[in-house]
């Protein structure tokens, strides 16, 4: 990130290393352009990448009712859940006992990821590969087991495997030790926000000497307890219509509904990726930036606003380079409201389209962020944004020009993602097309207001 | 850009010493802060030891509206976020909010609020299905560990980034890695930088129970933590934390402040082996240490004195025994290597900050904290531990290290600043 | 028949690695090593607390050191389950 504050005319890209990435947006093949080579999903609403970019695209959603348990005594009985997960299907016996339900489909995750990449790990610098993913609720209902068993028979029948299972790194661990990756690993924990925070980190680790980094993030804790524990957070949607639940800057808005899942990306330097003779590249992480709140009560504005601009002037990208933001998308008023006026304020009114795929899984904590940049990133090589699904009642002062409906096609070069964490994170994160043999696409000024979708004028 | 990283403040709870001095005092002085656990009623269990804090949050500036809010370990972390504050003499009001951020690092963030609620809403684990009707508002904040950056954020007025980094036990020695980056790199010129944990939950004392990895001489709790003895037998868990005022070097000169000194290398590397066992040979450790010797732009003989991580089982002191010699070569044999383990036990994810801290005391007072307990050398570790007694010594050049499940392997370098 | 046997202890083996049997395990291999088997420290920790839920028997760190093969768990489970069974 560069030392400015106010994007606009900025300086250079964040670099600790040298000067290759350049300045102004014009990305290249360097050593220090992060690129997307691999992407593995696991969504409420589709396991693998194209199945779940497939169900997106066709308005599927992945929102349920709890069935595991009766949920009825809980004000809330939906969830982004993901119905047909056969670790067993996918991960050798003896991982099973060691892991929590969302280790098992962060590693599958980063294996599919792995393999749509071509990467065979096998054959690269053990030191030079890293593990940065981010989790926020750890092996929730691994834990509630165990803890179980402690209180009720003793300390003795809790599993050895506890003393792992249980932790926010335990992603990232395991994943390293299938791989063998030895490369600086990490964990980043923002809530939702962290999932942005550990792809900018998947790009640091590149510039620092790696030369691929498997990151992004995978949630689950919806056992009778993570559920409870999600509930406490507030803002999350009591309406049981899966159809009416979670409306983001709609007028029926009435709070989210809370998932699991997530996404891994394989994030190479663009030379390793070359070197290698990668099939694909998605595209460019090209900027990121993190900020945070002001205190309550401070009256000093919220920082959201200011981490896009931030993670534009990164990308060396101007508003109007940027042809999609993918929202964070509280689903509550107000919250609404505030990244409505940030993305106004950015891009003018109607200024950008708004795409909200996250209307189809809930909002998936740290894994929700890494799979709104596998999002943007498919929208880049399809040129077709998803529509935010259910919303029919667009909150006229937002001024959004939301996708809403069918999805809506569009080249798209450059996308904006966009993230809020409990108690105050923001983070942004920019992902750029990167043109065969030419590196990423070059950013061009153009009209920050542009035309708009017709439905969304008022 | 690549710009210098100063330590300025500091700010530590730990088991026997609560803020920087007396925490100091607590480590040259050799006694240690382990005992039998009062914390909850350990009859049960197999380890029965821990490094605890006496800690009355009033006595420490918590009003009693933070006291009901904050969970334990947010608790250490905003206390020892003042007084590292207090201590770099930084006008915070007067810096632009944009340019301060924060990391924190936590193993198990809010285990402790998490496993109480738990119990009440389970009436004691015999729910499966939890009650949902009484949950306490400031159950989220112990569900998701990053509001344990928030916590010292608003103590801060910070407003530029801010996240909780969760590796394991190295995640006190990466949250100032991640810090550091983020200063060198310009996405910050100030940073709350630190680790917070308070793990002596029943929960987590079951678990390390279970993998056999803690200490079981509770009959002698104020000799259980042994690091590199012929007689230990694990770790004694411990909660504590520390914080650091970070500051862009020419940021601090400009300001006329006190540096305690430079955060000038820093790697982690992952083993890719187990999950908790630890290969032989040290291999990823002595590859982070060098590295973050590298990064420093020191020979390995000109590294002064080695926190180790000196957990005091029996894999991971001849572990490292292993990387030192690897990294160091002869000089390991000549450096002095102790684990204030020994003294403050281990409390997971806050360890690496608060032997951080200690790095920064003991170049700061020219003295070596020594290594309690240790009385006869596992033959295996064959190094200069520096048993029972603090030794002084001009400190220019420190090593500390951190080792975690997972497989995480981290290692920092703190150079004096007014050394070439 | 005996208190604790070899079809026992797959069984335990079993819950240690889903999806397993535990039939990597025979009469041949019993006398082997933990090591030899491809069994790390803590499955053979994981072991020991599957051996107390299911069977009520809690063994000492001191004990379990000395566990070194299959065979020598059958036979120390053997000699402490309770006598009803």
């Amino acid at each position: 990130m560069s030392g400015v504050d106010t994007g606009g005319a900025a300086a250079g890209p964040a670099v600790r290393t040298g000067p290759a990435a350049g300045a102004g947006g014009a990305a290249g093949t360097g050593a220090d352009t992060a690129v997307v080579t691999g992407i593995g999903v696991a969504a409420p609403n589709g396991l693998g990448t194209e199945t779940w970019w497939a169900a997106t695209l066709r308005g599927e959603s992945g929102i349920r009712p709890i069935t595991r348990y009766d949920a009825t005594k809980y004000p809330v009985r939906l969830a982004g859940l993901i119905p047909d997960f056969d670790a067993a299907a996918h991960l050798p016996g003896r991982l099973l006992p060691q892991t929590d339900r969302v280790t098992r489909l962060a590693v599958a995750a980063a294996d599919w990821a792995l393999a749509d990449s071509g990467a065979d790990p096998a054959e690269l610098p053990e030191y030079g590969m890293s593990v940065v993913t981010s989790n926020a609720t750890g092996g929730f209902e691994f834990t509630h087991r165990e803890a179980r068993k402690l209180w009720t028979k003793g300390p003795q029948h809790v599993s050895v495997y506890e003393s792992f299972a249980w932790f926010y790194a335990a992603n990232t661990g395991q994943i390293s030790i299938r791989h063998g990756m030895r490369g600086p690993g990490s964990v980043l924990v923002a809530d939702q926000a962290g999932g942005l925070d550990a792809l900018g980190h998947a790009r640091r680790t590149l510039r620092g000497g790696s030369s691929l980094v498997v990151s992004g993030g995978v949630e689950s804790a919806f056992d009778p307890w993570g559920l409870v524990a999600h509930l406490s957070g507030g803002g999350v949607s009591t309406v049981a219509d899966p159809t009416r639940a979670y409306l983001p800057f709609d007028t029926g808005a009435a709070g989210h509904v809370p998932g699991e899942g997530g996404a891994v990306l394989i994030v190479e330097s663009a030379a390793a990726a070359a070197a290698r003779g990668a099939h694909q590249v998605y595209g460019e992480i090209a900027g990121y930036a993190a900020t945070f709140d002001p205190a309550p009560g401070s009256g000093r504005p919220p920082g959201l606003e200011r981490a896009a601009r931030l993670a534009l002037s990164d990308a060396g990208l101007a508003a109007g380079d940027i042809d999609v933001v993918f929202a964070d998308a509280a689903g509550v008023r107000e919250r609404d409201d505030a990244e409505a006026a940030a993305i106004e304020a950015l891009f003018g009114p109607y200024g950008v389209p708004v795409s909200v795929p996250k209307t189809l899984t809930g909002r998936l904590t740290g894994g929700g962020p890494p799979l709104d940049t596998a999002a943007a990133l498919l929208s880049v090589r399809d040129g077709v944004l998803p529509a935010a699904a259910h919303v029919t009642r667009p909150v006229p002062g937002h001024r959004l020009d939301l996708v809403r409906g069918e999805p809506r096609p569009l080249r798209v070069r450059a996308a904006l993602v966009l993230a809020r964490g409990h108690g105050g994170f923001n983070s942004a994160l920019v992902v750029r097309a990167v043109e065969p043999g030419r590196g990423a696409a070059r950013g061009t000024t153009r009209p920050s207001v542009r035309e708009t979708a017709r439905e969304d004028r008022p | 850009m690549n710009r210098s990283v100063a330590i300025t403040g500091i700010g530590v709870v730990a088991p026997g010493g609560i803020g920087r001095k007396a925490f100091w005092d607590l480590l040259v002085s050799g006694r240690t802060a382990t005992r039998t656990i009062s914390l909850f009623d350990p009859g049960r269990f197999r380890s029965r030891v821990a490094a605890e804090v006496d800690f009355d949050p009033a006595l420490y500036g918590l009003t009693p509206r933070e006291v009901r809010r904050l969970d334990r370990a947010a608790q250490f972390a905003v206390v020892s976020a003042r007084e590292c504050i207090t201590d770099s003499g930084l006008e915070f009001a007067a810096l632009d909010p944009h340019r301060v951020g924060v990391s924190v690092g936590s193993a198990v963030g809010g285990t402790t609020t998490l496993e109480q609620e738990y119990l009440v809403l389970s009436d004691s684990g015999r729910q499966w299905e939890v009650d949902g009707d009484y949950v306490s508002p400031h159950l989220y904040d112990a569900f998701v560990p990053s509001s344990l950056a928030a916590e010292v954020a608003w103590t801060a007025g910070a407003e530029g980034p801010a996240a909780v980094v969760s590796t394991g036990c190295t995640s006190g020695l990466d949250s100032i890695g991640y810090a550091r980056d983020l200063i060198a790199e310009g996405s910050a010129d100030v940073m709350l930088a630190g680790a917070a944990d308070t793990p002596i939950s029943p929960i987590a004392v079951a678990c390390f129970d279970a993998v056999r990895a803690t200490s079981v001489r509770n009959d002698d709790p104020a000799h259980a933590s042994r690091p590199f003895d012929r007689g230990r037998d694990g770790f004694v868990i411990a909660e504590g934390a520390a914080m650091f005022v970070l500051e862009e070097l020419e940021h601090a000169r400009a300001r006329g402040a006190h540096v305690y000194g430079l955060v000038s290398g820093y790697a982690t590397r992952c083993n890719a082996y187990h999950m908790t066992g630890l290969k032989k040979d040290g291999r990823e450790m002595a590859e982070a240490v060098r590295h973050a010797l590298a990064e420093a732009r020191r020979a390995p003989d000109a590294v002064d004195y080695v926190n180790a991580h000196g957990s005091g089982t029996k894999q991971n002191d001849r572990h490292e025994t292993m990387a030192f010699k690897q990294a160091l070569g002869d000089h390991a044999y000549r450096v002095p290597v102790s684990s204030i383990k020994s003294m403050v036990g281990h409390s997971l994810g806050a360890i690496g900050s608060i032997e951080i801290a200690a790095c920064a005391l003991a170049m700061e007072h020219g003295a070596v904290p020594p290594t309690a307990n240790l009385h006869e050398r596992d033959p295996e570790c064959d190094l200069d531990y520096v048993p029972n007694e603090a030794r002084e010594a001009r400190l220019d050049t420190v090593v500390s290290v951190g080792s975690g499940f997972g497989g995480f392997q981290s290692a920092m370098v703190l150079t004096r600043a007014d050394a070439a | 028949m005996a208190g604790f046997t070899l079809t026992d202890f797959q069984q335990i083996v079993a819950k240690c690695f889903e999806g397993t049997d535990g039939g990597e395990l025979d009469a041949a291999s019993v006398d082997s090593e933990f090591g030899d088997l491809g069994y790390d420290s803590i499955v053979v920790y994981e072991i020991a607390v599957r051996i107390q839920d299911d069977y009520g028997v809690a063994i000492p760190d001191e004990d379990l050191d000395d566990l070194k093969t299959p065979a020598d768990f059958i036979a120390y489970i053997g000699a402490r389950i309770p006598a009803a069974s």
